[in-house]
This record gives structure tokens, C-alpha cells and sequence, in this order.
């Protein structure tokens, strides 16, 4: 499947309805970055519902790679005895390549 | 010509107004509004709802999607835990009394169960030990109720109130626990052993139904409890590792969240895959709401990437029948 991208911040409740979900997928990634389906009328009228910003797949990786990147650095960051505490460390935040 | 009564044996009723309650499949003409209708399935969805007044990830919730509270967890990877406590109405977030307990990087990895107005908080991180510290919500602020035997963070939790839920898995002070206790609203009990004891196991339902699911690595391992014995159960299709979200019981549960964006739908036996799934998939902790039915939920925070928690929130709202109009062309 084909996907575009927007940036919009969410603000809670009416952000995305029970009736927009139920109509196409929205995914949502770092950097209030959404994944909708392209050719679809109803992601298009959510976006400007939500006024969101169009991205290209470029700019949107972009983002996520740039927010990734940071968590990773911290994480990078943490004295060893927290990278290897099983709920404090977790884990190092692995790359999200988008679709 | 081939007639709905030719084919049904009987012809379709016509109603001054539409029947209630609806049976899925169900046919009728409507002779006020001129409409053909049907009853049918409708489809489970998501919907965002209000912002938590804070970013947390890995702390504790209880009660439905519609009364719930969310208390402890971290406002970020490693050490800002927080106490802070929030009521949810189904609309707006209410700030509550903290936790009683100090300091407050102690209500990290804090396991709940209960109702909004009856929610046990048990146990967390101590960072150099395991806390067994166990406190009850009232619907306003916390007060301190006898200590579990044994210091734990993380684990699971089910049970409907305060003086009914039990704690599970998770680690102490030894390392993993596959032990469970049970709080009656004064003392504690020890209960079965699970055959895993992963740490970031997530559970629902009361304490004699209640249905463990996800945790660790591989992150597909179930195990119901009927108040005295752990059963294990057939696996989550697909890994849930981390606290994954769940509302419902033994019998009848949906998990979400914990590294997948669709939800997964228990029937008592099998595990099948909802048409539904979060819009935001926090990839690391999630709170969870334990006293949910199966056909509701509520995802309250987490951590996607690591490092900050969110403010998002997102409700679930179960497949329903509904009335659908028949239209020709």
C-alpha cells in the first residue's frame, strides 16, 4: 500500500475520531509524524481537519531519524549498570524505517 | 420474481420505529422513516482522547476506560519517577493527591488494580532494592496499607478493588519471581506460582479470573489464574514484550499496545487479531487500565521512542451491532 505523511500535533480527544479510525489506518511515529493511506478522500479530509502539514516519505524519515537519533544518544549516555537494568535501561531505541 | 419471504419463509416486519435491542442479521422497514433497515456489525476502533497534564510512561492505572485513574511511572528514561496521580472521566483529566510514597522516583515500575475509587498501588522501584510498599487510592488521595511480603517491581496485577487484587511476576530482590500474593484489603496471602515470571508481564480481570499476558522476551506467554492456580494458556500470536495493555478477563480479554499497533482478541481458548489498531504505538512501557471489560480500553501514556513519556491517550470501543440503512441504486 501506498502512504503520505503529515505532521500534527494531537491534542486529545477529537484529534482522531472512533468514525476517522474505522474509515482508513492512521499510524502515528515520532515527531507527531502520521502515516495515512494515500488516494483516500477520508486520510485527506483528516488532515485538513487536523491542519496538518504535509511531508514527503524523505521528510518525514527525516524526522524520525532525527528524533531516533537523540533517544539514542541519551540512551548511549546512561552509566552501564542502567543500559544492563532489565526496567530502567530498556533498550537502545532501534531505527524506524517508514513505508 | 425471487421474494425476501420466498427466501426466508417469512417477510420482513414493518415497524413504527426501530427494534431495540438489535440482533445482528436482523432485517425490518422502518413505515415512519420510509427505510429499509439492517442490524449489523459495526467495526472496533480507536479513537485519541484527552492529553494526560504530563508525559508518563511505565506507571500503573486502573478502572474502565470511561473512570479511571493513572498514578506513578517515569516522566523520563532513567530517573524522573514520578507520584503523580490523575483521574480520567471519559472526557478530561482531573490532578489528584500524590502517592504517599517518597522520593519520587519511587513510583517507577509501581503496579495498580482496581476500580477509580478503589485502586491498590503496589509495589516499584527502589533503585538499589525492590519496594514492597503498598498504598489505596480512594478516589481522592492515597493512604498506606500493610506492605507486601516481598519487595517487587514490575510484574503484573489484576483484581476489581483495592481489598481484591493480586500481584504477580515481575522482580524481587532475589531476581525473577514467579510468585504471586493476594491482598484482601488488609492482609496478604500467597497465592500460585506462575510457570514464567517474566517482568513485564500486564494483567486483567478479578483476582479468581484474571489473565496474564506478554512480558520480556518472547513476549507471547498467557496464563490465566482462577484465584488459586496459574493455567498456562495459548500464546499472543505476536510478541507483546513490553506491559502491553489489556482490559477484560480469563475468559474473554483484548490486549493492545506492548510493540504491536493492533490489538489481539482472547475468547477463553485462542487468541484471534481485531480490525482495530492504536494510532500511536508506543513501542516501550504502556500503562494499563486492569477493571476493563474486553470490549473497551484505554492506552494512557508509555514511551515510544524511549527516553520521554507521552502525554497521548486513546480509547477503544469494542465491535457493536448497528443499525445500517438499506439503500438500492
Amino acid at each position: 500500500m501506498a502512504y503520505k505523511y503529515c505532521v500534527a500535533e494531537n491534542w486529545g480527544k477529537g484529534f482522531i475520531t472512533h468514525d476517522d479510525s474505522s474509515k482508513f489506518q492512521i499510524s502515528g511515529f515520532p515527531g507527531n509524524l502520521w502515516q495515512i493511506p494515500a488516494n483516500n478522500q477520508d486520510a485527506n479530509l483528516w488532515v485538513y481537519k487536523v491542519a496538518g502539514v504535509w511531508k514527503t516519505k524523505e521528510e518525514a524519515q527525516a524526522i524520525v531519524d532525527a528524533i531516533i537519533a537523540q533517544a539514542q544518544a541519551e540512551w548511549d549516555a546512561l552509566p552501564d549498570a542502567q543500559k544492563q537494568d532489565p526496567i530502567i535501561g530498556r533498550q537502545r531505541p532501534t531505527a524506524i524505517v517508514l513505508e | 420474481m425471487t421474494t425476501y419471504k420466498g427466501i426466508n419463509g417469512f417477510a420482513v416486519q414493518s415497524v413504527a420505529s426501530d427494534p431495540s435491542p438489535l440482533d445482528e442479521g436482523q432485517v425490518w422497514y422502518n413505515n415512519t422513516t420510509y427505510a429499509f433497515k439492517l442490524a449489523a456489525l459495526g467495526s472496533a476502533s480507536w479513537a485519541t482522547a484527552a492529553n494526560l497534564p504530563s508525559g508518563i510512561g511505565s506507571g500503573a492505572a486502573s478502572g474502565t476506560s470511561t473512570a479511571a485513574v493513572s498514578f506513578g511511572g517515569n516522566a523520563t528514561v532513567p530517573a524522573t519517577g514520578s507520584v503523580a496521580t490523575n483521574s480520567f472521566n471519559g472526557t478530561a483529566w482531573t490532578a489528584n493527591s500524590n502517592m504517599t510514597r517518597s522520593p519520587s522516583y519511587y513510583g517507577f515500575a509501581v503496579k495498580g488494580a482496581g476500580s477509580q475509587t478503589a485502586t491498590l498501588g503496589m509495589g516499584g522501584d527502589g533503585i538499589s532494592t525492590n519496594l514492597n510498599l503498598t498504598e489505596e487510592f480512594t478516589g481522592s488521595s492515597w493512604t498506606s496499607k500493610t506492605a507486601m511480603p516481598v519487595g517487587v517491581r514490575a510484574g503484573g496485577a489484576a483484581g476489581t478493588s483495592s481489598s481484591a487484587a493480586i500481584k504477580f511476576g515481575g522482580l524481587n530482590d532475589s531476581g525473577i519471581t514467579a510468585a504471586t500474593v493476594a491482598f484482601n484489603g488488609t492482609t496478604w496471602t500467597s497465592g500460585g506460582s506462575m510457570s514464567q515470571g517474566p517482568y513485564f508481564y500486564s494483567g486483567t480481570g478479578p483476582s479468581t479470573a484474571a489473565l496474564a499476558s506478554g512480558g520480556g522476551s518472547p513476549g507471547t506467554f498467557v496464563e490465566a489464574y482462577n484465584g488459586s492456580t496459574w493455567t498456562t494458556k495459548s500464546n499472543l500470536p505476536s510478541s507483546r514484550g513490553s506491559n502491553p495493555g489489556m482490559s477484560g478477563n480469563s475468559s474473554a480479554a483484548l490486549a493492545f499496545g506492548g510493540g504491536q499497533a493492533q490489538n489481539s482478541i482472547w475468547n477463553g481458548t485462542s487468541w484471534s487479531a481485531d480490525t482495530a489498531s492504536l494510532a500511536n504505538n508506543r513501542t516501550d512501557s504502556q500503562m494499563n487500565a486492569t477493571n476493563n471489560p474486553s470490549t473497551s480500553g484505554i492506552y494512557i501514556g508509555g514511551f515510544y521512542p524511549a527516553g520521554s513519556g507521552y502525554i497521548n491517550v486513546e480509547t477503544y470501543t469494542g465491535a457493536a451491532v448497528t443499525t445500517k440503512t438499506i439503500t438500492t441504486s
